[in-house]
């Protein structure tokens, strides 16, 4: 019976790699997912299901190796499998760009290898969670005992970049160029305060001279535009920050750790 | 019991495999997410002055509301259709360029704007992610809504069989299969791969296993699998091939897999009807039309509703009228889509459209109430409130200094251009709108053909 079974595995695979010419990954996909279709027990399923994920991954569709995977029938696994999965499942998303779908199966993938550790950090620091992508980091670098360069790790993550709030940028952008200031954009808030000072201007003077139709709904108009454009300008760059910063750090991230890595190996 | 089993599977392909962990750490290490950072560039054609002129914008205005920004649209509106029609087109965007006056559509995040050049003030020049849309999404919906249910619906309805004299599924005739089309283009997989053996297989024993692919969402999967050269050709493979084009909506591939089938296949009747909807999509309009009116089998229903859709497209009243004249209203997978066309026939020819002449009139008594009057409010409001702002500023200054000084004659100027503007932006914004409307009653019409298909072959 256990040969039976063997054989009838090891066929799946067999199959599908010599009849795709094991190179054509599209098809080798096609040919787990024959396996799938034609009835196979759930080990066989799951097997082909993982070995589909890995066709997607490497034609570079991380998407849909996800989304294959997330078909695994997890309980029909052992808790070693359980965590290749998962593993694989986060890989996916993190190559995927899905970077808050990665960091939340950080707590499920444990960290029993030192690339599930890189991993962790990579994805936690993509998302902006450096003090726990910090952790993993240095346990990665650590792995096989004290690492030299950790205190350059951890001089990185001093300079992390801090998450701007929306709401202080609202609220500062009621004096521009404070908002402007707090996202460090100076140039534009220079501008900014120059535009708001300028319909202030507009008003006072037209007051002042007596034209007072001019002075409020002219001015008025004027500094509606301006302060509410310095407003909508400032979410924009609280976005734009929020967004770039932990990619650039992450990108930094991956260098430092793979220059790291290069030198253990 | 299994486990070791799997495990030596697994080992297996890991073996199989070039991604073994030492890559997956470079994949790691080297991935590029260079697209996911927020970018904010000029663009290209932008000289020193645009680009000052952009940056201001963006301080006053928070981003760019529309694409090109305003200063390049002038530019570029000039070129394209001519000074006068470029600056007062441009007039009546500053006028829209605000939140108040975006307030009608979905603005897309910072730094993207709704994407519109001078095309937007010209006939029949829109597309579908253009201005304009958005006021006319509700009218699509409207039309489209009732009609929604039908694709989920079963034909049981419509106690329709097929002729005795059809072949089987995965029966192979070779005629008419679409590896002998001259000149196709079978889609990004039809590749010779090699060393392969062609033509070796049937696609028979295959046949559930593709239907499974496209039912599973695994249309990729399905489109490979039945683009292997392996296949001999045969009608059960056209087929197949058409669907699973037709499901990752590569129309051109779909609709010559599915012109091949000869009339004497089982896969004819479907083949025939989604051939005309894919036609119809790809703007062709004529020649399903000789297909369908020959066609003598059990759906004649399908096939007038199919002629009356395509005689809506094609602007034919009269073809209209003698085609749904056997609209019977009672089956249960067409009547809805009956409806719809009969409906759409009446708004179009029995009613009639808004005019842009009163547009125009009515900016030029109230300016924004044209804009109301073609369905953005936003618009409307916002013209209103500035050359409203502009208007008085003028008058004030009249009133105190004179017609001649020059604090009358620059807001003056400059409240002119935008009431002109305003004027001009109000005729094309109801001109874009019947435009548009017939866009949207073309993709109702569109639609009405095609779900139902889904009904009747289900």
């Amino acid at each position: 019976m256990l040969r039976i079974r063997l054989f009838c595995i090891i066929s799946i695979f067999l199959s599908a790699l010599y009849s795709s010419r094991a190179q054509d990954w599209e098809e080798l996909a096609v040919e787990y997912e024959r396996a799938v279709y034609s009835g196979a027990s759930l080990e066989e399923a799951n097997a082909a299901l993982m070995a589909k994920a890995r066709c997607y991954k490497a034609l570079g569709r991380y998407a849909e190796a996800s989304s294959t995977l997330a078909r695994v029938r997890m309980f029909a696994l052992t808790p070693e499998e359980r965590q290749e999965v998962l593993f694989q499942q986060e890989l996916c998303r993190f190559m995927g760009g899905e970077f808050e779908q990665a960091a939340a199966m950080v707590e499920e993938v444990e960290p029993l290898t030192q690339d599930v550790l890189l991993l962790h950090a990579l994805a936690l620091a993509y998302c902006g969670r450096y003090d726990e992508s910090e952790i993993y980091a240095a346990r990665c670098i650590s792995w096989n005992g004290t690492c030299p360069r950790l205190g350059e790790l951890l001089k990185l993550y001093e300079g992390h970049p801090r998450v701007k709030s929306e709401k202080t940028s609202m609220i500062l952008s009621f004096v521009p160029p404070l908002a402007h200031f707090y996202n460090e954009a100076y140039g534009e808030g220079l501008l900014s305060a120059g535009l708001n000072a300028a319909s202030l201007g507009l008003i006072v003077a037209n007051l002042l001279g007596g034209y007072w139709v001019s002075g409020i709904l002219g001015g008025g108009i004027a500094l509606d535009y301006t302060l509410m454009g310095n407003q909508e300008r400032n979410a924009f760059l609280v976005h734009k920050n929020n967004t770039n910063g932990p990619i650039a750090f992450g990108e930094k991230l991956r260098a430092l750790l793979g220059d790291i890595l290069n030198d253990y190996d | 019991m299994n486990r070791p089993l799997i495990a030596a599977a697994y080992l297996l392909l890991l073996a199989s495999t070039p991604l073994c962990a030492q890559q997956e750490r470079d994949l790691m290490l080297h991935a590029d997410f260079d697209s996911l950072t927020v970018r904010e560039t000029f663009p290209k054609s932008a000289n020193g002055i645009e680009k000052a002129a952009i940056t201001i914008g963006r301080q006053i205005l928070g981003h760019n509301y529309y694409n090109p920004p305003n200063v390049l649209f002038l530019r570029q509106a000039v070129r394209e259709i001519g000074p006068v029609r470029g600056i007062l087109a441009t007039s009546d965007r500053l006028l829209r360029a605000s939140k108040i006056g975006t307030a009608d559509y979905s603005l897309p995040r910072p730094p993207l704007g709704i994407e519109e050049g001078p095309e937007a003030y010209t006939h029949r020049a829109l597309t579908n992610g253009s201005t304009g849309a958005g006021a006319l999404t509700a009218t699509t919906l409207a039309l489209t809504n009732e009609s929604t249910g039908a694709g989920a619906l079963t034909a049981t309805t419509l106690a329709l069989t097929n002729g005795s004299s059809r072949q089987a599924p995965g029966a192979v005739t070779g005629e008419g299969a679409a590896d002998g089309i001259p000149g196709a283009d079978l889609g990004p997989y039809e590749r010779e791969a090699p060393g392969i053996p062609s033509a070796t297989k049937n696609i028979s024993a295959d046949y559930e296993f593709a239907l499974y692919l496209i039912d599973n969402d695994l249309k990729q999967d399905a489109l490979k699998l039945v683009s292997s050269p392996c296949f001999t050709p045969s009608d059960t493979l056209s087929f197949l091939r058409g669907w699973a084009n037709y499901n990752l909506k590569q129309l051109p591939q779909a609709r010559q897999y599915f012109q091949s089938i000869p009339r004497e296949s089982f896969f004819y009747d479907r083949s025939l009807f989604y051939s005309a909807a894919v036609s119809a999509h790809m703007g062709d309009f004529t020649t399903p039309v000789a297909g369908l009116k020959s066609y003598d089998g059990p759906y004649t229903e399908l096939r007038d509703l199919q002629l009356s859709g395509l005689a809506l497209l094609r602007d034919d009243p009269d073809a209209f009228k003698q085609a749904s004249a056997s609209f019977a209203f009672n089956d249960f997978a067409l009547q809805e889509a009956e409806h719809t066309l009969c409906g759409i026939y009446d708004s179009r020819y029995v009613k009639r459209a808004k005019s842009p002449a009163v547009a125009a009139i009515a900016s030029a008594i109230i300016p924004g109430a044209g804009k109301i009057y073609a369905g953005k409010l936003g618009e409307g409001v916002s013209a209103f409130l500035l050359t409203g702002v502009f208007g008085a500023i003028t008058a004030e200054h009249w009133v105190k200094d004179g017609p001649a000084n020059w604090k009358t004659i620059v807001p003056g100027l400059l409240g002119a251009f935008l009431y002109i503007g305003n004027i001009y932006g109000s005729y094309m914004s109801v001109s874009i709108y019947n435009s548009n409307l017939k866009d949207a009653q073309d993709t109702a019409v569109l639609y009405n053909i095609h779900i139902p298909l889904r009904s009747v072959f289900k």
